[in-house]
């Protein structure tokens, strides 16, 4: 099962593409915090749901990004999670 | 009182009275020091990878001080000082959490998990990574 930070993090790269750190912390609603993001993203890249590439031009901060996306691994877990969560949501209700 | 009483009055004073000012613009100087106008520098990175390793730096120090610099470039072309300023001050403190996130994602999530299956740390394989999987 996904923790509620991986859970946003794959959502974000799911729906969006690939993104960097600091686009999932603006683009999470406080949900994601700029001092664990890289963390998060370095377990969840040991776990196999998300990989990674280094940007080949630097942009404006002159360091060379890592970019991320989902892995096949992560697409299945995200969907099965969010299964989870509906029906969780539904017999509750 | 005469005037040769006062000066002599002034002089006893004002040694005392340097030193004070100086130590009082003490935390100024290193406050200024912190919270000057530059974007921030990645010298705490060189020395974090030389505590938790060149992936670490890489992957997680490194990316995180160029974010802090994207957001100060931003800042700057805006001609946001006040945030610029903000971002110089947050950059140290961001680090020293991602620091304490990568020690406590490295140590204590392994211990924990081993606990929970009842396992030694050392026996844990791949498969164990997380208890509740």
């Amino acid at each position: 099962m996904l923790s509620s930070k991986e859970f946003a993090v794959l959502r974000a790269l799911i729906d969006n593409g690939e993104k960097y750190g600091l686009e999932l912390v603006r683009e999470s609603d406080g949900v994601l915090k700029r001092g664990t993001i890289y963390v998060l993203l370095e377990r969840m890249t040991d776990k196999g749901y998300v990989e990674s590439r280094q940007e080949k031009n630097p942009t404006v901060s002159g360091l060379p990004r890592r970019l991320y996306k989902p892995t096949g691994l992560g697409e299945r877990v995200y969907e099965m999670t969010a299964q989870w969560n509906a029906e969780l949501a539904g017999g509750v209700a | 009182m005469n005037a040769a009483a006062g000066i002599e009055l002034l002089r006893m004073v004002s040694r005392p009275l340097k030193i004070l000012v100086w130590f009082g613009r003490l935390p100024l100087k290193v406050f200024g020091w912190f919270g000057r106008l530059r974007p921030p520098g990645s010298r705490t990175a060189h020395l974090l990878s030389l505590l938790f390793g060149r992936r670490a730096a890489e992957r997680i120090f490194a990316q995180t001080i160029a974010d802090a610099r994207e957001e100060w470039v931003e800042a700057a072309a805006r001609g946001d000082e006040r945030k610029q300023r903000a971002i110089r001050w947050r950059t140290p403190l961001v680090l020293v959490f991602a620091a304490v996130a990568f020690v406590l994602a490295k140590f204590a999530s392994p211990i924990t998990n081993a606990l929970k299956i009842g396992k030694g740390v050392g026996e844990l394989g791949p498969g164990d990574d997380d208890a509740e999987h």
